[in-house]
């Protein structure tokens, strides 16, 4: 009898989960769910009874007031902040109730249960760190980007072993001691959880969401094992299923495997820490003080000048930059360069600096975005590509010799190619040959300009001298005005428009104005529609609803099989703040991070309207060759801004 | 013997038709799924519930007040921040340009 009752919730549960494949009916599946929730409450008090009802009534009324007034209070935006929270709450229930079932008992449990309720116990407490880590991620309370710990990979295997360890370890032991193993196996959990999330950033935020609600649903159920409540089980393998698809779907849209998502492969700077020594004491050498280079004035001019020009720009910072305190001026340099529409990037040479990253973590300081920093292996091939290579107090990590030259100290040390690119700015203190005693040819180049002295000087010369430069400025802004006009040109004629949005659109919170300029664009005689690729945005299904709270319908909303068919006869393609999932190179190139993910085929409309901050390669590091391709037309900047202008243009026309 | 092979029975039957049903959801819903589930996931509250059958030490209480706590928190939560979510999710509206 219990077991139909049993059985008849689970399949009110069902009938919730299936009235969610029709957007109709997904609100009405809702309720169900909630209903079949609250069947399954009523029955375990019916059948359970309460002793202490004081304390259940307060904590069941304090956790739901709490939880409604937020669910009230949030906005859509911070919904996936919200969502992982939440994950995390249900993992703190899952390993409370399985730590308290499991040491409560006087007599043993059977084995099965005392298996169950350690694994809910170490998956429970995981998935409490790890959404706590992940939720303030997505909050922007800690860096988005993924945080790397020397020996990262070594840390989370030990730690896979302790808990094995102690998780076995614990079946043995009875009275106090299996309480203390318990507490270390949560200790433990919470410590994998933030090891194995805090390195997931970015792009794979969705995977990393998704998997979590799989281990909140896979905690629940083990806690039911322990119980033995079928109910529980059959709820929390519901949830398991659920986000184990999600997390499968998230995969497949990047073309990762899950492992690699949470094994990155790439190697950051500290393994190689022999070398470091002697290589950091180089490039430390080469700012040792040292007076009476020529003056730079018309050096500086004439870097002005090239800085205009350049398109794309490399920043190399070294321990010089360091000594000077000069990060602060080399970053507001640089987006004083990236207001100016061009793609700046940082070169960050394993050993520059005394510490393992110590790039990374002045810049970063100075409120340089992760992105922006790349490693020697992934920028070298840039090189060669760059307009102009700005060397901060770095010396030996940029030296040609090491490569053109046998038999030198250096030879055979792996450098940043700097000497490729077009013309280098070099900001060193002096011209001084660094620790390794070997000159720099570098710094007698043709296109190279020394600007000797105090780098942190030097810089702020720079950008004074970019800030007077007005004339030049419009020359540089003229064509982005221009472009704003070949874009309502060509939206002004265009019957098919498809606006692509992504996590960029969020982040400038621009899907009103968007919409706003789709319906002016309908009032026009146009089609419109929405292409949501699966992982564009921080979680599943993210654009949907920041569309959705816009008053988007969701027959507009298209799936990326539905709509890739349609983008041959779309006149305009609109792009809001999305790059890889518009990337071409994803199959067109091979061996490329983002090779064999599907994509939007945006580039088969015939003009492509591009509003993204600004060209740099999104989240894989892949260029997106659809930037310079002819039926480009790119509005840089905030997205909100370039959507307000392109209204009031099209209105301006009448029509 | 028979209970584990009943749980496991159970948990396996409860996964598939789980699986089965939602990768019919379009991914239109994702979000509100993951948040519906999430909500789901939120079931441990019966297991809290039951810590609550017997008689409990203050530990006990303190533990599994707090699991309650964080319990209807996440399941209250959850079904309604699903809920909003899913009213912004409007039915197709008369508009002139209809394909």
């Amino acid at each position: 009898m219990t077991l139909i009752i049993d059985f008849s919730v689970i399949l009110i549960l069902i009938a919730g989960i299936w009235q969610f494949r029709e957007p109709r009916r997904a609100k009405s599946g809702n309720l169900t769910a909630a209903f079949a929730l609250t069947c399954a409450f009523i029955l375990v008090l019916y059948r359970n009874g309460i002793m202490d009802a004081g304390v259940v009534v307060i904590s069941l009324l304090g956790g739901a007031i709490a939880g409604y007034a937020v669910a009230r209070a949030v906005s859509m935006i911070q919904i996936p902040a919200m969502v992982a929270f939440q994950h995390g709450a249900g993992g703190v229930a899952a390993f409370l109730v399985s730590l308290v079932e499991l040491t409560r008992s006087t007599h043993a449990l059977e084995p099965v249960s005392q298996v169950s309720g350690v694994l809910g116990l170490t998956i429970g407490a995981l998935t409490f760190s790890a959404s706590m880590v992940a939720s303030a991620k997505l909050a922007n309370r800690i860096r988005q980007t993924p945080l790397i710990l020397p020996g990262h990979n070594l840390l989370l295997w030990w730690n896979i072993g302790g808990l094995f360890f102690v998780g076995v370890l614990s079946f043995y032991f009875t009275s106090e001691l299996v309480l203390v193993l318990y507490l270390t196996q949560i200790l433990m959990s919470v410590l994998f959880g933030i090891l194995f999330s805090i390195r997931i950033g970015g792009a794979d935020m969705p995977v990393l969401i998704s998997f979590l609600n799989a281990t909140a649903g896979l905690a629940a159920s083990f806690c039911g094992m322990v119980i033995g409540n079928q109910l529980l089980i059959a709820f929390g393998a519901t949830v398991a299923a659920s986000g184990s698809i999600l997390t499968h779907v998230m995969c497949k849209a990047m073309n990762r495997n899950l492992f690699r998502v949470f094994f990155p492969e790439q190697k950051k700077p500290p393994n190689t820490l022999q070398k470091e020594e002697s290589s950091t004491a180089l490039s430390s050498q080469c700012v040792v003080a040292e007076t009476g280079v020529t003056d730079g004035e018309q050096g500086l001019e004439k870097a002005v000048a090239v800085i205009l020009k350049a398109e794309t720009v490399i920043i190399v910072p070294g321990y010089g930059m360091a000594l000077a305190k000069a990060q602060m001026e080399v970053a507001d340099l640089a987006q004083r360069m990236i207001t100016m529409g061009k793609d700046v990037k940082y070169a960050i040479h394993p050993v520059a600096g005394r510490m393992p990253g110590h790039m990374n973590v002045l810049l970063a300081e100075a409120g340089v975005d992760y992105d922006m920093l790349v490693e020697m292996d992934a920028i070298n091939p840039d090189f060669q590509h760059t307009d102009l290579v700005l060397v901060v107090g770095a010396c030996d990590v940029v030296n040609p010799a090491a490569i053109d030259v046998e038999g030198t100290p250096i030879s055979g040390m792996p450098i940043l190619m700097a000497h490729q690119a077009k013309h280098v700015v070099c900001c060193n203190f002096d011209e001084k040959p660094g620790y390794s005693g070997v000159e720099n040819p570098l710094y007698d180049k043709r296109n190279t300009i020394m600007l000797p002295g105090d780098a942190k000087k030097t810089v702020h010369q720079l950008l004074a001298n970019l800030k007077d430069s007005k004339t030049q400025e419009v020359v540089v802004e003229k064509p982005a005005s221009d472009n704003s006009a070949e874009a309502v040109n060509a939206l002004a004629s265009a019957k098919n428009v498809v606006i692509i949005p992504g996590y960029g659109m969020a982040l400038a919170k621009a899907q009103f104005d968007v919409v706003e300029l789709a319906s002016l664009l309908e009032k026009r005689g146009a089609r419109v529609k929405y292409a949501i690729h699966p992982v564009a945005g921080r979680m599943p299904g993210h654009m949907n609803v920041l569309l959705a709270e816009a008053e988007v319908d969701y027959d507009n909303l298209l799936e990326m099989d539905e709509v890739n068919p349609r983008f041959a006869d779309t006149n305009v393609a609109m792009v809001f703040g999305a790059c890889d999932v518009v990337n071409p190179a994803a199959i067109q190139s091979e061996g490329t991070p983002i090779s064999g993910m599907p994509i939007l085929m945006a580039h088969e409309a015939q003009k492509v309207i591009i509003c993204n901050f600004d060209k740099n390669p999104g989240y894989s590091g892949v260029e997106n060759p659809l930037y310079d391709s002819e039926k480009a037309i790119m509005m840089l900047g905030d997205a909100k801004v370039s959507a307000k202008a392109l209204i009031s243009s099209l209105r301006s026309m009448g029509g | 013997m028979a209970n584990l092979l009943l749980m496991a029975g159970v948990f396996l039957a409860s996964f598939i038709v789980g699986y089965l049903l939602i990768s019919k959801v379009p991914s239109l819903l994702h979000t509100p799924l993951m948040s519906m589930t999430n909500a789901i996931s939120a079931v441990t509250i019966l297991g809290a519930l039951i810590l609550f059958s017997v008689e409990t030490s203050v530990i006990e209480k303190v533990l599994g007040a707090l699991a309650i706590i964080t319990a209807t928190f996440n399941v209250v939560g959850g079904f309604a921040i699903t809920d909003r979510m899913l009213r912004l999710f409007k039915e197709k509206r008369p508009t002139v340009n209809n394909p």
